[in-house]
């Protein structure tokens, strides 16, 4: 199974093909498909060596000379390493450099809290202007790099290391629509982003089980959150549940609260992210998401829960819950 | 122009300096100050080939000012050479005016948006590797603070620059010996400096920064020279040049002069403008 990291490195490769002023800039990672790209375009591969400051303030030179601008490295050092010189460098001044950040999360789990990136979001959330986008399989992955290169302006690309089942077709993502809605249920809506998309369609399989209708959405690309198109997808249910690997504030589930705020949606809407801490020591993605409570046994839990204390003020369906009014 | 009209040059924008802050009540006079000279000998020589009617011809030379916060002399510098009209240097820092505290790239000339310091070099290392790779001619100047080179950045972008033979990269030092409160010296020291930039594989030239004459040889030196390494001059200033009671004082980073002093100041500056001026016409 190709992994994201293939795939961005794929998609760049065609892109090589046609567009000459394409440059990708490494802080001294390596990849195969960044080697292939370099064998056939060995001018086009530049490594940094391990200066992030001055690869981000070089990659914004660069695109000053109107060329677009790739950045591969771990996603947790890309982000919070050299945020500045990415924020006032590149994104102030609107030019095309895009980060393609390996390990979202806690996909670099073991390896300690120097390599998640679970606060990448809300710091990157905070520059005015940056898209971000975190695909939740390889097709995805290859499409949203490329909508971001089309895009020319600074952008940021959340990548899991791991490889994860397919969930779209080559060529079905709609890149602009900035989610997707993977299922449609009546009782609740599961928003997720990431590899918690998966998670969100293995605790639908286990809720549809117990009559539970089940809605998921794939909110691929955070910034700039489509709004309306969200909005529209979680009205008329109970209860909206947010899941992430992520912490702390400007995650999914902060866009999801800022939203039904903002819109005075009428919803019950429900936070499971990461606790806001450092993760010393050794622990895997799957211990943790279990201590954090969002393993598929905890979430579905969860879930169970918010809807029994629903229960009392809203009408029953035939197999599990209905709010009042809902389509 | 000769030396006595550089020197005239640079009295007149000297006092430009000094208005433009007094009127607004705001700016950093000092570390305008000491670069004035290092300016007029890049933008009035013809060493930076830029066209004021077309900021954005593509073949220009790029100017960075990394030492944002020495804005106050590009301003004066670029409306003095038609970037914009001189009228504008009023509006500095007023409500609305494109002309803030830190340069930024909507002002016709600036390239970059500048005030953090350590990134200017950066930038102008990628603008030059840029260059090189589509093999074009022109050359990326970037004037750095001496305070900013205790930046880790700035050492980044130089063991980057030399690594990739940027020779199409010139920074200029404004050696000026003072950060926003104190000596390089005693915040932390910046010296053997030009021993630095040489084992980062710069070529170095140390300068007097207020003498035209070794600007001049230096500048003229780098478009003679076939150097295989990025040049760094190192002009040795004074914070404050122009004015006694400012010079190599730490307290006039970002403090005006007020009352008495203020109108004696620019006096000064006046009349130091006015005998150039005589002088020439004499």
């Amino acid at each position: 199974m190709k992994d994201f990291r293939d795939s961005a490195f794929d998609a760049i490769h065609q892109i090589l093909k046609n567009d000459s002023r394409l440059m990708v800039l490494t802080n001294d990672m390596g990849a195969i498909g960044l080697d292939s790209i370099r064998e056939d375009y060995p001018a086009h591969v530049i490594n940094m060596g391990i200066a992030e400051q001055n690869l981000m303030s070089v990659a914004a030179g660069l695109a000053l000379t109107d060329k677009v601008v790739l950045v591969y490295g771990i996603a947790s050092h890309m982000t919070l390493r050299c945020l500045e010189q990415y924020r006032l460098d590149a994104c102030a001044m609107n030019l095309p450099v895009i980060l393609l950040g390996v390990g979202s999360g806690l996909a670099y789990g073991a390896d300690g809290p120097t390599h998640h990136a679970v606060n990448d979001m809300g710091a990157m959330g905070s520059i005015p202007g940056l898209t971000i986008l975190n695909p939740a399989d390889a097709s995805s992955t290859s499409a949203l790099v490329e909508w971001a290169y089309l895009q020319s302006r600074p952008a940021y690309i959340r990548l899991d290391k791991e490889a994860h089942q397919p969930l779209y077709e080559p060529g079905s993502l709609d890149c602009q629509q900035g989610f997707s809605i993977l299922r449609k249920g009546a009782d609740l809506v599961l928003v997720s982003t990431g590899m918690m998309v998966h998670r969100a369609i293995q605790v639908a399989d286990v809720l549809e089980s117990e009559g539970i209708q089940v809605s998921v959405l794939d909110v691929f690309r955070l910034a700039p959150f489509n709004t309306e198109g969200i909005l529209e997808a979680i009205q008329h249910v109970p209860l909206v549940v947010s899941l992430e690997e992520q912490a702390g504030p400007g995650g999914l589930g902060s866009r999801l609260a800022e939203l039904v705020v903002d819109h005075a949606v009428s919803v019950r809407c429900h936070r499971m992210m990461l606790p806001e801490q450092f993760f010393l020591g050794t622990a895997t993605r799957h211990r943790i998401h279990d201590q954090c409570g969002l393993s598929l046994e905890k979430i579905c839990q969860t879930v169970r829960g918010l809807l029994g204390s629903l229960m009392g003020s809203r009408t029953l369906s035939r197999n599990g819950l209905a709010v009042s009014g809902a389509k | 122009m000769n030396i006595q009209l550089l020197e005239w040059k640079a009295a007149s924008l000297r006092r430009v300096v000094l208005q433009m802050a007094l009127r607004a009540g705001k700016g950093h006079v000092a570390p305008a100050l000491s670069w004035v000279d290092i300016a007029v000998t890049l933008f009035y020589e013809g060493y930076l080939r830029v066209h004021p009617n077309d900021p954005q011809w593509e073949e220009r030379d790029r100017f960075i000012l990394s030492k944002g916060h020495g804005c106050l002399t590009l301003y004066a510098v670029l409306a003095d050479l038609g970037f914009f009209d001189l009228a504008e240097l009023e509006t500095f820092v007023k409500d609305g005016s494109r002309l803030a505290g830190h340069p930024d790239p909507n002002i016709p000339g600036v390239e970059v948006l500048s005030g953090s310091l350590g990134h200017g070099l950066g930038i102008g290392a990628g603008l030059c590797l840029g260059a090189k790779l589509d093999r074009r001619d022109w050359k990326t100047y970037v004037l750095l603070g001496d305070g900013e080179c205790q930046e880790g950045s700035i050492w980044e972008a130089a063991a980057f620059a030399s690594h990739h033979r940027l020779t199409n990269l010139v920074a200029i030092v404004d050696r000026n010996h003072l950060g926003a409160t104190d000596f390089t010296e005693q915040v932390m020291t910046l010296e053997p400096f030009r021993e630095r930039w040489e084992v980062f594989g710069w070529e170095v030239r140390t300068v007097d920064g207020h003498s035209f004459k070794e600007l001049l040889e230096a500048f003229e030196l780098n478009e003679l020279d076939k150097h295989d390494r990025p040049l760094v001059i190192l002009a040795n200033t004074t914070k404050g040049k122009g004015l006694d009671f400012m010079e190599g004082e730490a307290h006039w980073h970002h403090r005006l002069p007020i009352g008495t002093q203020a109108d004696e100041a620019l006096e000064v500056l006046h009349r130091r403008e006015q005998e150039l001026s005589q002088v020439i016409q004499g």
